[in-house]
């Protein structure tokens, strides 16, 4: 774990004294690893200061919760919200002839490939969506799609850490954490940032969602999907008090052990706050996913009536998410559900069946999620993104495929702050790069973060020697798309 | 050559102020003779009370002659014109009772000191009121034309040209005057429509041309010109503000220019970052102290989560935490500082809305899923900067939708899963304002 603090050696008497701790000291080490990510309470007391001097919110924030749809591999923007007529017309030909054509990944660069779904227009603003989605197609009046984002990275591991750290490298704060470091948390029976894990975890793994150098308390809370979304939960000791009395006991052994670490306990101090919140998370947990409380039709707007399982799963996630939403968490995550004999929405060979499964997981949960989220006023102050790490090429990889495209790839938001029915920034006749506004993601950071009341130059953390942000140096707010 | 009559009547504000403070002497030297008599006749109490009538008369001519320049309210002149006649009346008889001693008994003239003194109030009030505005002295009874409140703008691009920058520029320096009470030279300025409408020195701007705008052209004038405006050593307008101003004319005046859409030059979007950030800078000391911490502590101890809205700022954001039903009678302390307010299932019913009515800062109010119907949300008539209002899953019925369309700054409107079963077709829900009834 990295850790701004400078470490001193031992002195003899140290050692020996915590030596006398023996077994507890390594049992202690072993709840670190598997228990830090019940992330707890806030560290940082609301009102109070940032490191670098910063009080947040600084303006008025026009969201309060973030869900972030995690589109996991790459959706390819020619065949979701980007039309591309053109490809239609020079189906087959060599890309080399039209345009220059980068290294691709796996570099077996085909020939021109149209979409195999024709685009329908939606809503008042006329927004094109491929059959792909028409369930998000009839919420196209709320949406704001972006044509032109861009990436630095054209390989998952790397463009995954990049959109959910603001760098391509391992190790940094997750924007999440950034997020309710900022800003603290609503609710203090459930953690602030909520992963709602489908089935899939990123490439680049659980680093994704790590609080990086900032203190333990800020990283993701990981929750499976359906009713069971945490291990042990329901209490054990039937007996009135014991688990309280056993918890006393602990809480006193951590506050002893804090003390003597001399200004260097942030896990103990995280451990503390992850027990107390693990304690009031056996209440409010299974309050949360008391489905039985909605009705069969607000059940069933999120598909969990459907006939595939992936979508009763993500519909199941959908739904959890506007509970959490609801009960004041600021900042949810959803990865995608694993689909039967597909990889995610990486699809470098049999496009059409991969894409089709991936968008039938995901396309009513999400339109449900939107529709629902109106309906109960919910997402005027909700933003809802919609993104893969990169785009995909509008040729095709062998013959019926599409490699990664960091070059340009489209995303949408919803809600809180966002005006919709928009178009954003415009590729190529192909869709193959950004010729108008492009949007880094960097500014899809400082966009996320104005919309919640907060100048991402304000945001940051003192660490290795000097301030850092969220959006490192880079970083602009995509106004046009704001309401 | 100079228009004799408008040079008197122009000195009526100087005039008035001789009648004012010799029948106040006079009154004085009155009271103080009833332990320190003189003998009739008392010279000093005639000499006072016959200048003072003298006085009067003159004012009553002076301001007869500045009526007729226009500008004024009609109800307000009215009661002003009414009231110096009757007090140059009354200090006449006064006047006389003193310097024919004898021929009046003491009691009149006693009684005529009265009514000179409540006289003297009235018509002195409603002159203040003509010059300064109604609310100058004591809060009208009658609101004045108030702008809903500012849209949560903090950077140039979100900013409605008109809306966000133009109008809040009128209203800290113009409205003061030309506003429907006062009408100074029957110029309004508190809507698009008035400002294209113009006054009586013709049309206020030309689309399109500041060369020829009048208003462009009084603005710029140095301070201290007779034409200058604002008049009378009132704040001139700062350099940013008036290319603000010119910006928009050039833009032809549009009631709306969202500049997202219509990004502006480098000159006008300097003038309009300061313009903000002069906003944005006052907004925490705008005049609305913070809440004081023992106020907060009894409304966390009465159930509620409390959350400033900005750091810096005093809003606050105050939300009933799990499953208790909060102490609504506590938001009476912060009624000042309480923007965003959520109540949603918490057992409230009609009766207990009744404590939400004082609560006239709030932005936002979410009252949904509670057991509360039309006669509850009747006590929300005088939120006049809501914004958000969330009745899904209450029992309001179609009945309480036109009287929710009247809350002047309402913009979204939450009654899915209520008793309404439809959305009035006639009258059209005024347009701005979102009702989100259903959404498949």
């Amino acid at each position: 774990m990295p850790s701004h603090q400078p470490h001193r050696p031992l002195t003899r008497r140290e050692m020996l004294s915590r030596s006398a701790c023996g077994f507890g000291a390594i049992a202690l080490a072993g709840m670190f690893g598997s228990l830090a990510a019940c992330s707890g309470r806030s560290p940082r007391p609301a009102g109070t200061a940032l490191p670098g001097g910063a009080l947040l919110p600084g303006h008025i924030p026009r969201a309060r919760h973030i869900i972030f749809l995690y589109m996991d591999g790459g959706v390819s923007q020619v065949d979701s919200f980007d039309p591309k007529p053109r490809l239609q017309a020079e189906r087959g030909q060599d890309p080399a002839a039209k345009f220059k054509v980068d290294a691709t990944q796996f570099n077996n660069v085909g020939r021109l490939l149209p979409s195999p779904w024709a685009f329908q227009r939606y809503g008042d603003c006329g927004l094109e969506v491929s059959d792909l989605f028409p369930h998000i197609g009839s919420c196209a009046d709320d949406i704001a799609v972006v044509r032109s984002m861009v990436s630095d990275f054209p390989e998952h591991t790397n463009a995954n850490y990049f959109l959910h750290t603001g760098s391509g490298l391992q190790g940094r704060p997750s924007m999440g954490a950034w997020v309710i470091y900022g800003l603290g948390t609503e609710n203090d029976n459930l953690p602030g940032y909520v992963v709602l894990d489908g089935g899939l975890i990123p490439p680049g793994g659980l680093d994704n969602f790590k609080n990086g150098f900032l203190p333990a308390g800020f990283q993701a809370s990981i929750l499976r999907s359906g009713t069971e979304p945490l291990a042990n939960i329901r209490p054990i000791d039937s007996i009135g008090g014991v688990q309280e009395r056993k918890l006393a006991f602990l809480d006193g052994q951590d506050r002893q052990l804090l003390q003597s670490l001399d200004g260097a306990g942030d896990p103990v101090e995280a451990a503390i706050r992850n027990y107390e919140l693990a304690y009031r998370m056996q209440s409010s947990i299974p309050e949360l996913t008391a489905f039985g409380a909605e009705t069969e039709a607000t059940r069933n707007l999120y598909g969990l009536d459907s006939p595939d399982p992936h979508t009763r799963n993500y519909g199941a996630q959908c739904l959890l998410a506007r509970r959490l939403v609801e009960r004041g968490v600021r900042f949810i995550e959803l990865t995608c559900p694993q689909t039967d004999g597909t990889d995610r929405w990486d699809q470098h060979g049999n496009l059409k069946a991969g894409h089709e499964a991936n968008a039938h997981a995901v396309d009513q949960p999400i339109a449900g999620l939107l529709k629902d989220l109106k309906r109960r006023g919910l997402l005027d102050q909700t933003l809802v993104v919609w993104t893969g790490e990169f785009g995909r090429t509008p040729f095709a990889q062998g013959t019926d495929g599409r490699d990664h495209n960091p070059s340009a790839f489209s995303m949408w938001m919803a809600g809180g702050g966002v005006r919709g029915g928009i178009v954003h920034g415009r590729t190529d006749d192909y869709g193959y790069r950004v010729v108008e506004n492009p949007v880094t993601i960097h500014d899809l950071h400082a966009t996320l973060l104005h919309l919640l009341g907060v100048n991402h130059k304000e945001l940051t953390f003192p660490f290795g020697g000097r301030d850092f942000r969220l959006t490192d140096v880079h970083g602009n707010v995509v106004h046009d798309i704001l309401a | 050559m100079t228009d004799l009559p408008a040079l008197a009547g122009r000195l009526h504000p100087l005039l008035v102020h001789l009648p004012i403070g010799l029948v106040t002497g006079a009154l004085l030297l009155g009271l103080w003779r009833r332990r320190r008599p003189a003998p009739p006749p008392d010279a000093a109490l005639a000499v006072l009370w016959t200048a003072a009538a003298a006085s009067a008369l003159l004012s009553v001519g002076s301001g007869l002659l500045h009526a007729r320049d226009g500008g004024y309210a009609d109800d307000l002149l009215a009661a002003h014109r009414l009231g110096g006649i009757a007090l140059a009346t009354f200090t006449t008889l006064a006047a006389a009772a003193h310097a024919l001693p004898g021929t009046v008994a003491p009691a009149l003239r006693r009684a005529l000191a009265a009514a000179n003194l409540g006289l003297l109030l009235y018509t002195g009030h409603a002159g203040g009121a003509l010059t300064h505005g109604p609310g100058y002295l004591l809060p009208d009874a009658t609101p004045a034309p108030e702008a809903a409140a500012p849209r949560p703008v903090t950077v140039v691009d979100s900013m409605d040209l008109f809306s966000d920058a133009v109008m809040p520029i009128l209203q800290t320096h113009c409205t003061g005057c030309h506003n429907p009470a006062k009408r100074k030279g029957d110029l309004l300025l508190t809507t698009h429509a008035d400002i294209l409408r113009g006054g009586r020195s013709g049309t206020a701007l030309v689309a399109g041309d500041p060369a020829a705008s009048e208003i462009l052209r009084r603005v710029s004038l140095p301070p201290g010109h007779p034409e200058a405006m604002p008049t009378d050593g009132r704040t001139p307008l700062t350099a940013a503000q008036r290319t603000i101003l010119q910006g928009w004319v050039e833009q032809g005046a549009p009631a709306s220019l969202p500049l997202a859409r219509h990004p502006p030059d480098d000159r006008l979007r300097k003038a309009l970052d300061e313009h903000l950030r002069r906003r944005l800078d006052t907004q925490p000391d705008s005049g609305v102290p913070a809440a004081a911490p023992r106020d907060i502590e009894a409304l966390q101890a009465g159930g509620f989560h409390v959350r400033r809205i900005t750091a810096a700022g005093p809003w606050l954001h105050l939300k009933a935490a799990d499953s208790t039903r909060p102490d609504l009678a506590r938001l009476a302390s912060v009624r000042a500082q309480l923007r965003w307010l959520d109540l949603p299932a918490c057992g409230l019913t009609d009766a207990d809305i009744a404590a939400l009515a004082s609560l006239d800062a709030l932005v936002r109010l979410d009252l949904s899923r509670n057991p509360v119907g039309d006669a509850g949300v009747a006590h929300l008539d005088g939120l006049r900067h809501l914004e958000y209002l969330n009745l899904y899953g209450t029992r309001i019925t179609r009945q309480c939708l036109r009287r929710l369309s009247a809350l002047p700054a309402l913009r979204r409107l939450y009654v899915w899963d209520s008793r309404v079963d439809s959305l009035p077709t006639s009258p059209a829900p005024r347009a701005g304002l979102d009702i989100v009834w259903k959404t498949d």
